[in-house]
């Protein structure tokens, strides 16, 4: 089973080791998206913290699991922005937001099941990608 | 690491060979399963890294 986290559980697990059970499974194949890896530098102010993101990184590009998008991918985001209701516009201007749409479009991509915390913005993103399989934790 | 390969002689479950055809995308047996020992070797590195940052504290989230 192909699986992808979300950016707040690798902070999870970095700061307190929560989520052990997905952290640590065998029996998985886990997928880095690089809008993950990008929002986990964006938080890496210290020289530890980017010693950290280097472990972490090093494994899954040796073995090709950071994921990156095409440009149909990029369309679709596109599309799916240009389509959001007025509600929702709010969004499109929201950083974290897009990252997180990309993100989706990275678990879509691969196949692989998504983790993360975030319902609100996930939801969203659901009923734009009705295919990809989210995980609430 | 280089990569050795030696002829081995073993009892292997024939539809889970089969499956593995499938799933992993290659032709022969062999590819099939140096592919499927390949995945276990890169997943266990990955969770020996999670494993190493575990704990430490040191990143801050900039994304909500």
């Amino acid at each position: 089973m192909k699986v992808l986290f979300d950016t707040n559980i690798y902070i999870n697990w970095i700061r307190e080791r929560k989520y052990p059970e997905l952290m640590l499974d065998v029996y998985t194949q886990k997928y880095l998206s690089n809008y993950v890896l990008m929002e986990l530098w964006a938080g890496a102010k210290t020289k530890q913290a980017s010693r950290i993101i280097e472990k972490l990184q090093k494994p899954y590009l040796k073995a090709g699991r950071v994921i990156t998008l095409n440009t149909n991918h990029f369309i679709t985001i596109g599309q799916i922005l240009s389509d959001m209701p007025i509600t929702q516009k709010s969004k499109t201007k929201n950083a974290g937001f897009i990252n997180d749409l990309c993100i989706g479009l990275s678990a879509l991509a691969v196949g692989a099941i998504l983790f993360t915390t975030n319902k609100s913005d996930f939801k969203i993103i659901k009923s734009f990608l009705p295919q990809v399989k989210i995980v609430y934790i | 690491m280089e990569s050795a390969y030696v002829k081995k002689t073993m009892f292997i479950n024939t539809n889970y060979i089969k499956k593995a055809l499938k799933i992993l995308d290659v032709k022969t047996e062999k590819e099939a399963v140096n592919k499927a020992l390949e995945i276990v070797i890169e997943e266990d590195e990955i969770i020996n890294a999670h494993k190493e940052i575990g704990g430490t504290d040191s990143i801050q989230q900039v994304f909500k």
